[in-house]
């Protein structure tokens, strides 16, 4: 059976194709267009020559922010629902979700079946998503990937507020210029702490039972991800691939909307 | 400051407005048990507004004082926190916010009660010749009264309910109600007739039953009642409870309610999710609930914080006795735990699968019970979902957001099934 | 200008808050701590039965309250959220129990939490009525000798009549201590300034309170005979939430103002009036408490506003300072009225809304001054 889930996000769409158990193609695009031409753009990269073609697919699920403009998916359904299903295929002992993605930041809480009990999302405020990230990278005057490893050697922590996403880039501005500098990697560490402690304080409200998975782009900042580590005193774990966590979940969803259709 | 100019057109356009409802409601179903509603309603506006000029002594109140003691004096009630929001809404809530924030309210208090603090010094509403407060149901209620005594330069008389229901409260506040009858007299020059109270409080007693037994009938599978009854019944005893139309109104409800049930009707053909709710939903939503009911087939089947008069007793023989029980059977003034067992019994008689909380943000003290009102239930298997909302300033939230937040949900109570 | 050598001790008590030395000895010897959240909740019963009561506050400083939000809520105003994170992230596990009068909704709420998750064996709420008539007085004294058979189980203890006056006794002579302290503040040049006052009054909760009277007798004595002269320029008074960081005093005082009175929970409640003698400890102690100088939670408003303008003029005040922690709505509702008050009878207000623990930076410091160079200009005029 050959099913698939599309994630259309804020920044990014991401397709998964299943047969049966195992991811045969995928891909993450970055959104240039909307809705529908969006959606099949991301399927025609995934789905390359050699690949199975879009009529093969059994049964097609959308997901994210852009789900219901995607006419030829056979379901749309929330992500929360599609993060806990995907992580709970990756990883069954999974019973708390982060995902920090763009522009949202997202907990899920599931069961032992996979399925959601309990979902928050950060939604006012940029402070504890990507975009924060991004943000702070440009005041530092570096690639984001570089910043995301170098708050592992730091030394010391800088004061960074976790109150507000505009307050903090004040600080880190005054940090650069303070005389003498705060250190570089000082400044990181107290960046990827702002943040940790933002989405900590997110999942804490929702409740922390191990095993707790992080997804979404930010979980490939491995600063970051440390730093979280420390803020919720648990190993985390990440997915290979965080951020198609969510577009597997669709995926599988797509194969229980066929199953059902089959057995009827 | 002084309220001095009142506009009294204020009142008529609410008036009309709700007579106008009314005559549409019972158009569309003469037997409708809620389409007494809006006459209630219409008519506390109309004795409100003419008080004065029909010489009656006009008593300002905040919530669950009891109307009884009015009533019986003859003394029409003006209940200023239902009144000054539905006039706020029907002429525009924007200018008593502006005026509440310029009289230096901050915007972190309850927008229920600048609306009612905006709207007294706008005028707006009549000017009372007493008032009667309480510490029911919060902080802001006691606080509310402190400044609008001031603001009218009235005589006032505040309740003081103790937290905890003990013999030892009970008593205090009978004195607490024997106090406020000496109060009324005084300031009326009227004798308090205990005959005519015990009438009143008979028709307090017969509400109270009616309560108890829709509150019954509402555990049947499929949920027979319409979703906005329950807020309708609430605003009814909040404004008449101690008159004969409020056992009229819950008496229609009632058999509404109890040929659905013999009929094993339900609201909605396809019943999916049953839900308890938390608190009040705010006015703009109730359309969305409606929607939700007949778009996805969620139905309120109880509402805890509602719904505590259905273990009333009342004897009219001991009228204030009966007053204070009925005071301390209120949840949100005193400690959690009774109230978290009323939710989980409630959970299991309603058959409810999901609940929804709406945090109110401008309600310290229901927001700060939501997460242990929300492990308690999940560890029953009963989901829920705590929507940020205003209680009257439709602005805060979107329609649209809380919407999404509510499909979602849906979404999730599928997966359990 | 010369310091209070006296406040030497005092500050060490402060430094090692929560677990200060006093406390820890005391815990070493076995003995119970007993927490309390608000100024309704009788002391004395606390100390006759052999525990020692603590006020549950914060230190200095705004803390991150991820524990508390998870709990709480975001409209819990942060005075009782900062209280529970520091209670989760256990700074107060030497607590053995936790008293509160049911006095405002975010505090009765806490007492909720509290109880559902047993933080500490001992959990006990008062029902305090909101009024002072005679039938109030008796309910209240029938909570208080609740509480006292409550803890006589919970302590194995019998909690004598002796024992309780010995109690009022001490905190007696306490506050008489604390009201001479008072009475040197109301000097054109006094001997402390407001954040030291603050600092005294913090630790005066924060230890046994028959080490803490020493203490302040000796403090008395020196401000008294040392000619030390604090200058400034305009004689405040602060009034508004609970507020227990002295760094936000100094804000003002480095400022131009000399704070000389205050009008609060963690301040003036403290010692403002003493138990009367009665026949009954439980009768007096229950008297004084109800009828301390109150708090908005009380009815009439009118009569804590009377009281809030008596001890301007008795201390010729020139201005006053309203800190209101967010949320706070006995505060924030009563404010419109009380900043009347004060202006009508010439005494400007500046309004602050804050955070708990907040040490009066940024721009609180910026809204300080300014109304530091409005009060200089009201003078000239």
């Amino acid at each position: 059976m050959l099913v698939a889930g599309i994630d259309l996000g804020n920044l990014t769409t991401k397709v998964v194709v299943l047969r049966e158990d195992e991811i045969v193609a995928s891909a993450i695009l970055i959104a240039a267009g909307e809705g529908e031409a969006e959606a099949l753009r991301a399927f025609g990269e995934a789905l390359r020559p050699g690949q199975p073609a879009m009529q093969d697919l059994e049964c097609v699920v959308a997901t994210g922010v852009g789900r219901k403009s995607v006419p030829f998916a056979q379901r749309q359904r929330a992500s929360a629902s599609c993060l806990a299903r995907g992580i709970h295929h990756l990883y069954p002992s999974v019973r708390i979700l982060i995902d920090v993605g763009a522009e949202t930041c997202t907990v899920v809480k599931l069961n032992e079946r996979g399925l959601l009990e309990d979902s928050a999302t950060n939604e006012r405020c940029a402070s504890g998503t990507g975009v924060f990230l991004e943000t702070m990278a440009k005041l530092m005057h570096m690639p984001l990937e570089e910043m995301a490893k170098r708050s592992l050697l730091a030394e010391g922590v800088a004061e960074v507020s976790n109150m507000c996403a505009i307050f903090a880039e004040q600080e880190v501005i005054s940090h650069v210029h303070r005389d003498p500098p705060t250190p570089m990697n000082d400044i990181i560490a107290g960046i990827h702490t702002s943040m940790a402690t933002r989405v900590g304080g997110l999942a804490k409200r929702v409740g922390i039972r191990e095993d707790v998975a992080l997804t979404g782009g930010v979980a490939r900042n491995v600063g970051f991800a440390r730093t979280l580590e420390d803020n919720l005193g648990v190993r985390l774990v990440i997915p290979d691939q965080p951020e198609l966590v969510a577009a597997l979940g669709a995926a599988v969803s797509a194969r229980e909307e066929a199953a059902k259709k089959a057995a009827v | 400051m002084k309220v001095d100019t009142l506009d009294t057109s204020k009142l008529d356009k609410v008036v009309s407005v709700m007579e106008g409802l009314a005559q549409r409601r019972k158009a569309q179903s003469a037997t409708e048990g809620g389409a007494m509603y809006y006459d209630i309603v219409a008519n506390s506006f109309r004795k409100v507004r003419d008080a004065r000029d029909e010489g009656q002594p006009l008593v300002a109140h905040t919530i669950f004082v009891p109307t009884e003691l009015l009533f019986a004096m003859d003394i029409v009630p003006f209940y200023l926190e239902g009144m000054c929001e539905i006039t706020a809404r029907v002429n525009g809530m924007e200018d008593v916010f502006s005026a509440a924030k310029s009289a230096g309210f901050a915007t972190e208090i309850c927008s229920a009660h600048r609306l009612v603090d905006g709207t007294v010094l706008k005028g707006w509403m009549p000017r009372p010749d007493a008032f009667v407060w309480s510490n029911l149901v919060c902080d802001l209620t006691l606080k509310t009264g402190d400044y609008l005594v001031k603001q009218y330069d009235r005589p006032g008389f505040y309740l003081d309910r103790p937290y905890r229901y003990d013999e030892d409260a009970v008593q205090y506040y009978v004195k607490e109600l024997e106090a406020l009858v000496s109060f009324l007299e005084e300031f009326t020059g009227r004798r308090l007739d205990w005959d005519r109270l015990k009438e009143v409080m008979e028709y307090s007693r017969q509400a109270t039953e009616l309560f108890r037994e829709i509150c019954e009938l509402r555990k049947a599978v499929p949920s027979p009642m319409r979703n906005q009854h329950m807020i309708e019944m609430c605003l009814a005893q909040l404004l008449i409870s101690g008159a004969p139309e409020l056992v009229e109104f819950y008496r229609g409800i009632r058999d509404e309610v109890k040929v659905a049930v013999e009929g094993g009707v339900g609201l909605v053909p396809e019943e999916k999710y049953r839900l308890l709710t938390f608190f009040f939903y705010p006015a703009h939503i109730w359309k969305l609930l409606d929607a939700m009911q007949n778009e996805y087939g969620a139905v309120i089947v109880t509402e805890p914080h509602l719904t505590p008069w259905a273990d009333g007793e009342i004897d009219p023989g001991r009228p204030l006795e009966s007053l204070a029980r009925k005071a301390f059977a209120l949840v949100d003034t005193g400690p959690l735990q009774p109230f978290l067992d009323k939710v989980l019994r409630e959970a299991e008689e309603y058959k409810a699968e999901g609940a929804l909380y709406w945090a109110h943000i401008g309600c310290r003290q229901t927001c700060a019970t939501t997460r242990i009102i929300k492990d308690a239930l999940l560890e029953r298997g009963i989901p829920t979902l705590v929507i940020d909302c205003d209680l009257a300033d439709p602005t805060y939230v979107s329609g649209e957001q809380t919407k999404a937040k509510l499909e979602e949900f849906f979404e999730l109570l599928d997966e359990r099934k | 200008m010369n310091e209070l050598s006296s406040l030497r001790a005092i500050r060490e008590v402060n430094a090692s808050f929560p677990y200060s030395d006093p406390v820890r000895a005391w815990k070493e010897e076995g003995r119970k701590v007993v927490a309390f959240q608000c100024a309704y909740m009788p002391e004395e019963v606390i100390w006759a039965a052999g525990a020692l009561p603590m006020r549950l506050t914060g230190s200095r400083g705004e803390i991150g309250l991820e524990e508390a939000n998870a709990y709480m809520y975001v409209n819990t105003c942060s005075f009782i959220r900062t209280s529970l994170e520091m209670v989760l992230t256990g700074q107060y596990d030497f607590l053995d129990g936790f008293v509160l009068g049911a006095t405002c909704d975010c505090s009765r709420r806490l007492a909720d939490l509290w109880q559902h998750f047993a933080l500490t064996p001992f959990v006990h709420v008062l029902t305090v009525p909101r009024k002072m008539t005679e039938w109030a007085y008796e309910l209240y004294e029938k909570e208080v000798r609740s509480l006292k058979n409550r803890l006589e189980g919970f302590l194995g203890v019998q909690i004598t009549d002796p024992a309780l006056w010995e109690a009022i006794d001490l905190y007696n002579r306490e506050r008489a201590l604390f009201r001479q302290l008072h009475e040197l503040r109301k000097l054109d040049s006094p001997p402390i300034t407001g954040s030291e006052t603050l600092e005294v009054l913090n630790a005066s909760r924060r230890m046994p309170p028959d080490q803490f009277v020493p203490l302040l007798e000796k403090l008395v004595e020196e401000a008294s005979t040392c000619g030390r002269a604090v200058q400034g320029q305009f004689r405040i008074l602060v009034n508004g939430s609970p507020m227990n960081n002295p760094e936000f005093l100094e804000a003002i005082e480095e400022l131009g103002g000399l704070v000389v009175i205050d009008e609060l929970c963690t301040g003036i409640r403290y010692w403002w009036e003493g138990v009367d003698a009665a026949p009954d400890p439980i009768q007096a102690i229950a008297r004084r408490y109800l009828h301390n100088f109150p708090c908005p939670r009380m009815e009439p408003s009118e009569d804590r506003a009377q009281r809030a303008l008596r001890i301007a003029e008795d201390y010729r005040v020139d201005g006053v300072v309203t800190e209101m922690v967010r949320y706070c709505v006995p505060w924030t509702m009563e404010q419109p009225l009380q900043r009347m008050a004060f202006e009508s009878v010439g005494i400007p207000v500046l309004e602050l809304d804050l955070e708990y623990g907040t040490a009066g930076t940024g721009p609180i410091r910026t809204r300080i001054q300014a109304f530091m160079e409005m009060l200089e200009t009201r003078a000239v005029v």
